[in-house]
């Protein structure tokens, strides 16, 4: 088809529809395409590492074989260490659940007898009950939830495998991928193949050691505090910190609530010496950690700007939600970073290009 | 392989198929020999000049075909390793058969300038007969010189040579070297 001479709006036309059919494609093998991105990511974070190593004169092979097993030892001793924490935490919030949830519906009834007086009506309203009802069914659909996002053994073969192959050949994928691209887009594809490879990886690693430093962050403002399970809020509020404008407050919910329910058992690392409520020095440790996180954490380690209108940020986490679920939310930015990016690009070669 | 490989017309089907799986050695050797024998790799160690190799890309044009036209940003430079290009001037009309403002072959270079910086071609390019020319890009470039600075030196030295050696000519309406 000799696209050159077609008119204008045909080409718009036909290049939507190429958008809309590969996004459609997508949705169809989102399920196999997430251990494919996660291996991407992962290659894409050790990259520079094996890069590094093999200029310093490490043969390729070596570079990468020592870079994989340095990131993925580093991830065995990880979790062989905070494992046992982490059970034992996690242990601990169930057996402690039923009596937690009793407590929540005491003060909850509590607080109704109070509001009565005001509100009568409310007496009505069995609001401890839908509560309990509500926190149960949702505790008991997490396992299977979680099972489902990160069905784990799949993902634990399939990821070091794909990841090391991308290592070592990615650099060899992308060339044939760019020798394959016809004479007259070459030069664009290959700029822009460039311009994303530094913006996505730039955005990967600042978003990583983001998420790092703020679950440090929360964690040691919680252990202050005196909270429990502060590991588990804080490796919590690390990841949850991926989501841009709702993670830091979903992440914030269940130690305010724990905070709440607590304030006779908190154990504090340091003396209290303020009168306030845990619930209080809990909820200024979350804002004192955002706000860190927007003054000093992100601009200094990010350093870059999506250049997106944040209307378009929101909406495109809409989608991102709707196409893919919660890996859709966290992977959206990058994603229409790319799309930004090479429609810029196609539109600055149209600009140029004279036909 | 032999010489009338890279006169045959390119993109036939029967061209693509014989080399859709060959491995590329064939042109791996003719590629390092005209790499060596361009003036703005002379000072390169053999490592260096493979290091440079692998961030070549080999590109195939039909005859009369733009590589590109004035006006448009430039990513690189293209080495000739086989064929001829015609370089025009923008305001040249741009029928197959005006006299181009300058004719080159295999061994010569252009589009060096856009290894700088992003800015647009002040000449068009055109394959006067079926070329293959050796590309070379500014990220590669970057990349080169961000691992090893000394090779990067090195070209960029040559590079400056180069671009004042074609300023003096254009000034003084000397002839213009490769």
């Amino acid at each position: 088809m000799d696209m050159e001479n077609r008119p204008y709006w045909l080409k718009w036309f036909l290049g939507i529809l190429v958008l809309l059919g590969s996004v459609f494609a997508l949705y169809i093998v989102r399920n196999t395409l997430i251990p494919l991105l996660i291996s991407m990511l992962i290659a894409y974070l050790l990259t520079p590492l094996a890069d590094y190593l093999e200029h310093r004169g490490l043969g390729r092979i070596l570079a990468i074989t020592s870079t994989f097993l340095l990131f993925f030892g580093l991830i065995v001793l990880v979790v062989l260490y905070l494992f046992p924490l982490i059970r034992d935490q996690v242990v601990d919030l169930t057996t402690a659940l039923p009596r937690t949830l009793a407590l929540l519906n005491t003060r909850i009834d509590d607080l109704q007898a109070r509001l009565a007086v005001y509100w009568p009506t409310i007496e009505q309203v069995d609001v401890g009950v839908r509560i309990q009802q509500a926190a149960l069914d949702t505790l008991n659909a997490v396992p299977t939830y979680l099972a489902n996002v990160f069905s784990i053994f799949p993902l634990l073969i399939l990821v070091p495998l794909i990841s090391f192959f991308f290592l070592k050949d990615g650099r060899r994928i992308r060339r044939g991928f760019l020798n394959s691209v016809p004479n007259r887009y070459f030069e664009t594809v290959m700029g822009l193949t460039y311009e994303v490879d530094q913006k996505i990886g730039n955005y990967v690693r600042g978003q990583l050691l983001r998420s790092t430093v703020i679950g440090f962050l929360t964690f040691f403002g919680l252990k202050l505090c005196g909270l429990k399970y502060s590991l588990l809020l804080a490796i919590f509020a690390g990841v949850m910190n991926l989501i841009p404008y709702a993670g830091p407050f979903i992440a914030s919910i269940p130690a305010v609530v724990l905070a709440i329910l607590h304030q006779s058992t908190a154990q504090a690392l340091l003396p209290l010496f303020s009168p306030l409520p845990l619930v209080v020095h809990v909820i200024l440790v979350y804002v004192m950690v955002q706000t860190l996180d927007a003054i000093w954490v992100a601009p200094y380690i990010l350093g870059w700007s999506v250049d997106i209108h944040p209307l378009g940020i929101v909406l495109v986490l809409l989608f991102g939600n709707q196409l893919f679920g919660w890996w859709g939310i966290i992977l959206a930015v990058p994603a229409a970073s790319i799309i930004k990016l090479t429609v810029q690009a196609v539109s600055n070669r149209y600009r140029f290009y004279p036909t | 392989m032999s010489r009338s490989d890279k006169t045959e017309p390119v993109p036939s089907l029967q061209w693509m198929w014989a080399n859709i799986f060959r491995k590329g050695d064939a042109d791996q050797v003719a590629i390092r020999e005209s790499i060596e024998k361009i003036p703005l790799f002379h000072d390169l160690t053999k490592k260096e000049l493979h290091r440079v190799e692998e961030a070549l890309y080999l590109r195939r044009y039909r005859a009369n075909s733009f590589i590109f036209r004035a006006g448009e940003p430039g990513l690189g430079m293209y080495i000739i390793h086989a064929g001829s290009v015609w370089i025009q001037r923008p305001e040249e009309p741009d029928s197959d058969d005006s006299e181009p403002f300058l004719e080159l072959g295999p061994g010569d270079f252009f589009g060096e300038m856009a290894l700088f910086e992003e800015n647009v071609h002040l000449v068009s390019a055109r394959a006067h007969t079926h070329t293959a020319l050796l590309g070379f890009f500014r990220p590669d470039l970057m990349t080169l010189s961000h691992y090893y600075p000394r090779l990067g030196c090195k070209l960029f030295l040559a590079l400056g040579r180069v671009i004042s050696d074609r300023f003096r000519a254009s000034l003084t309406g000397g002839p213009v070297g490769a």
